[in-house]
């Protein structure tokens, strides 16, 4: 290029983005030089081609896994630092006026038996669990599974056994999406059940992810196992798997390959007739051109033949063998994990917690129904708590 | 900054997630398509744009309401994506639908699929596609430069905010990335002409 002008001119020109002035001149001088003036037509035919790149759509899910992903990243955002603490003594208040009054009166009717306990804890797992459920359900009758090439998908708890139909050549794959608390124990226990069923695993892949940058006490682990389970325990194995954590999704597909392997199974079949003709004449054969002709022929016959054999081959191992994959993903930060304390000390703490949780929920149910029986109690005692209250601030005033 | 934008944000502050969907939900596919043209392929873009998101989720209580939020997030977005970059071309994963880089140039991986792939059935036009290839092989700040100027239609001003730039050298990289791209087409334009005659 021999033209010396400044070719940043130019560019801001075609975006509009130079002085009034620097327009002007940048104007004249296209018009003037041819080199630039070529050189601004290239850039502008590069900016529309560039314009007319298509916008890509979000991906299938994208906003659902965005929002897993915030979920998990809940417990370390910083604004939850901001709570309002004044409200939450406040709540905190109530509850322990609640609970004392509560074990103090217990008014009959409210009676609590420990054995409710379990209960109300299990009703309270499964409302939750129930509704990821639903919605993969629901997301895969929308995808329209059981299309007409694609045999079935199965709904596991209905009909395990549906799969079993009798000679019937179907290759069977689930998947499973797994948010689990620690990856490693998932992954030794999908390991052992893939082992112990006469499975193997084809692909394993491990990572870190990361939230903010290497630091280690916030790292994750994330994989996905590539399972290929011998049919008959398929539907056990990927049971079992899906109750090692927290199922956030899951399926199960299937294609019938049974006319497409009979196809091929008696396109052997008439190979082999004719791979036994060709030898026949072979036999035959008077001179060594059909000799050799007759050769040629065989060839390309014991060609296909192993072809298709091949094929066979493959789809019985994809038959015999069914596909599981599973994606693992650990959402609890290891920080849990303090040394020092044995495990079980964690355990049964985390089960006391859960069980306190219940109970309260038990009794902030009875606490509802008191609270109301005791509306009138509770004005007259409000009334005594304003009085504090506003006697307690003067006081701070005249400090 | 409008109304509705500084209370969405200040509720996302407080920490509620609902409010923070509402207010990325209008920048989120740009995002996704920044870290697209940026990183060549969908996987990586899905993974460093939801990254950048939460990013911006977890910092969004220092945001000081003084820039544009437009501007912040995606400066947010093309560091992450930067840094998702450098990071892979450290950990030298073997992306199919990567180019090679090798001394005569570079060139597509090829292997057969069967299916038409949804990316595919997305891109048909050959030219967006290759342009697409070109792109993600430049250095990273001219091919950022050309992503949020040409393909986001990004002004100076918010590029400038963005790449935490003075007006000047936007002005001058958005010059040079064209100059570089406008000369990789042209030279991808010879080698197919020699290869067809």
């Amino acid at each position: 290029m021999n033209c010396e002008y400044d070719k940043t001119k130019i560019s801001a020109y075609i975006d509009g983005e130079a002085s009034a002035e620097e327009m002007r001149e940048t104007e004249e001088h296209i018009k003037s030089c041819a080199e630039c003036r070529a050189f601004y037509e290239e850039l502008v035919d590069m900016k529309e081609m560039l314009f007319e790149m298509e916008e890509m759509d979000l991906p299938e899910g994208y906003e659902d896994e965005l929002h897993k992903r915030l979920s998990s990243s809940f417990g370390m955002n910083k604004a939850k630092k901001n709570y309002n603490w004044k409200r939450w003594t406040a709540v905190a208040a109530i509850f322990l006026v609640g609970f004392v009054s509560y074990n103090v009166w217990k008014p009959a009717g409210l009676m609590m038996k420990s054995a409710e306990d379990g209960m109300a804890g299990e009703s309270m797992e499964m409302s939750i669990a129930a509704e990821p459920r639903m919605t993969n359900r629901a997301i895969m009758e929308e995808q329209g599974y059981g299309d007409k090439s694609e045999a079935t998908a199965y709904e596991s708890e209905e009909s395990p056994d549906t799969f079993n139909v009798e000679g019937r050549k179907i290759i069977r794959n689930g998947y499973i999406n797994l948010e689990v608390d620690s990856f490693e124990a998932a992954h030794e226990e999908i390991v052992y059940l893939t082992e112990s069923s006469g499975g193997f695993i084809q692909n394993s892949s491990t990572g870190k992810r990361y939230y903010n940058g290497p630091e280690n006490e916030n790292t994750l682990l994330v994989g996905s196992l590539n399972l290929r389970i011998p049919e008959k325990s398929f539907m056990d194995v990927y049971n079992k798997i899906k109750e090692l954590g927290e199922v956030s999704d899951s399926s199960i597909g299937g294609s019938d390959i049974t006319f497409q392997y009979n196809d091929i199974s008696s396109q052997i079949d008439n190979l082999n007739v004719q791979e036994a003709r060709l030898r026949e004449i072979m036999e035959k054969a008077e001179n060594v051109e059909e000799l050799l002709q007759v050769e040629r022929e065989l060839n390309r016959v014991r060609t296909e033949i192993d072809r298709m054999t091949g094929m066979i081959k493959n789809w019985d191992n994809l038959v015999n063998y069914s596909t599981i994959n599973v994606q693992l993903t650990e959402i609890a930060p290891k920080s849990t994990e303090i040394e020092g304390f044995e495990g079980e000390f964690w355990e049964k703490a985390k089960r006391e917690f859960v069980k306190s949780i219940n109970r309260v929920i038990i009794i902030s149910q009875g606490l509802f129904v008191w609270l109301i029986a005791v509306l009138p109690f509770v004005f007259i005692i409000g009334a005594f708590a304003i009085v504090a209250v506003v006697i307690l601030k003067k006081r701070r005033k005249r400090k | 900054m409008d109304s509705h934008e500084k209370k969405l944000i200040i509720e996302s502050q407080k920490g509620d997630m609902e409010s923070f969907e509402k207010l990325i939900k209008e920048y989120q596919k740009g995002a996704y398509n920044i870290a697209y043209r940026m990183l060549g392929n969908t996987e990586d873009a899905k993974d460093a744009s939801q990254e950048a998101i939460i990013k911006i989720y977890r910092s969004i209580g220092g945001f000081r309401m003084k820039s544009s939020f437009k501007t912040w997030f995606f400066r947010v977005v093309t560091n992450t994506c930067l840094d998702y970059r450098r990071k892979r071309s450290r950990n030298k994963v073997l992306y199919l639908d990567k180019a090679i880089n090798s001394e005569e140039g570079s060139f597509q991986r090829e292997i057969e699929d069967p299916s038409d792939g949804p990316e595919e059935i997305i891109i048909k036009n050959e030219n967006t596609r290759t342009l697409h290839g070109y792109i993600s092989k430049m250095p990273e700040k001219y091919a950022m430069a050309i992503i949020l100027r040409d393909v986001r239609g990004f002004s100076y001003s918010e590029m400038g905010e963005i790449l935490e730039l003075p007006e000047g050298t936007v002005k001058s990289r958005i010059s040079r990335a064209r100059i570089m791209l406008k000369d990789i087409i042209a030279n991808n334009m010879e080698q197919n002409d020699i290869k067809t005659v």
